[in-house]
């Protein structure tokens, strides 16, 4: 059994779970951060990455998702690599145009359902069992 | 790379603990206070341990980028002040 450590990242004085991800397609990477999210169906990025990987983000299959506010915005969604860390996956990736923050969303659908993570918050780390 | 080992029982298991993170967020992690005082609200591209770029959209930072030649440089939003709290 592996396990891999990743530190959280302060966010405006708080330690957060955001990690470095890379999405592939084809020969375009985008490499970000992204916020490790288990209240979250799907993984969220902003539809700038979609467009810097060479994808029409509106030929991706519309899911309508709620958010906090009980509005509803739309993800275009589509199966690329992903890796964290040095994780390797098939993942689920959604783009969303309305995206009201400048942060990434990592879900659990395809992803982190897909793996036993321990959230330490005492020490400021998310520690993936591989 | 730091190797544990671990007794259950006394069946032994190695457990292998990698702990691996980039220059680019090792650089972000040690300047991020100070990153969010001067550029809140905006994206920042981050090669190596220095930022390569700065702009108010993701795409203005990948325009900047690709003039100078920087491949596959980490794009980070840098948060403002009055978004410390998330509900994501």
């Amino acid at each position: 059994m592996n396990k891999i450590e990743i530190p959280y990242i302060p966010w405006r004085g708080r330690y957060c779970p955001l990690v470095e991800v890379q999405i592939i397609n084809q020969d375009k990477t985008v490499r970000t951060l992204a916020y490790l999210d288990t209240g979250a169906t799907y993984s969220v990025f902003h539809a700038d990455f979609a467009e810097e990987l060479g994808l029409d983000i509106y030929s991706g299959e519309r899911k309508d998702i709620t958010v906090g506010d009980g509005g509803i915005i739309p993800l275009y969604i589509f199966k690329l690599e992903l890796i964290i860390e040095h994780l390797k996956t098939n993942a689920i990736i959604g783009f969303s145009d309305r995206l009201g923050t400048g942060i990434n969303i990592i879900g659990r659908e395809n992803i982190l359902d897909n793996y036993v993570i321990c959230f330490d918050g005492k020490n400021k780390k998310s520690i993936w069992h591989v | 790379m730091i190797v544990n080992h671990i007794s259950y029982g006394g069946v032994y298991a190695i457990i292998k603990v990698v702990k691996m993170v980039s220059d680019e967020m090792l650089y972000l992690i040690a300047n991020k206070e100070k990153l969010e005082e001067e550029q809140g609200g905006k994206y920042v591209a981050l090669y190596k341990n220095k930022i390569v770029a700065i702009g108010k959209t993701i795409h203005e930072v990948y325009e900047k980028v690709k003039k100078m030649g920087v491949k596959d440089p980490l794009i980070a939003y840098i948060p403002r002040r009055g978004e410390e709290a998330l509900l994501i």
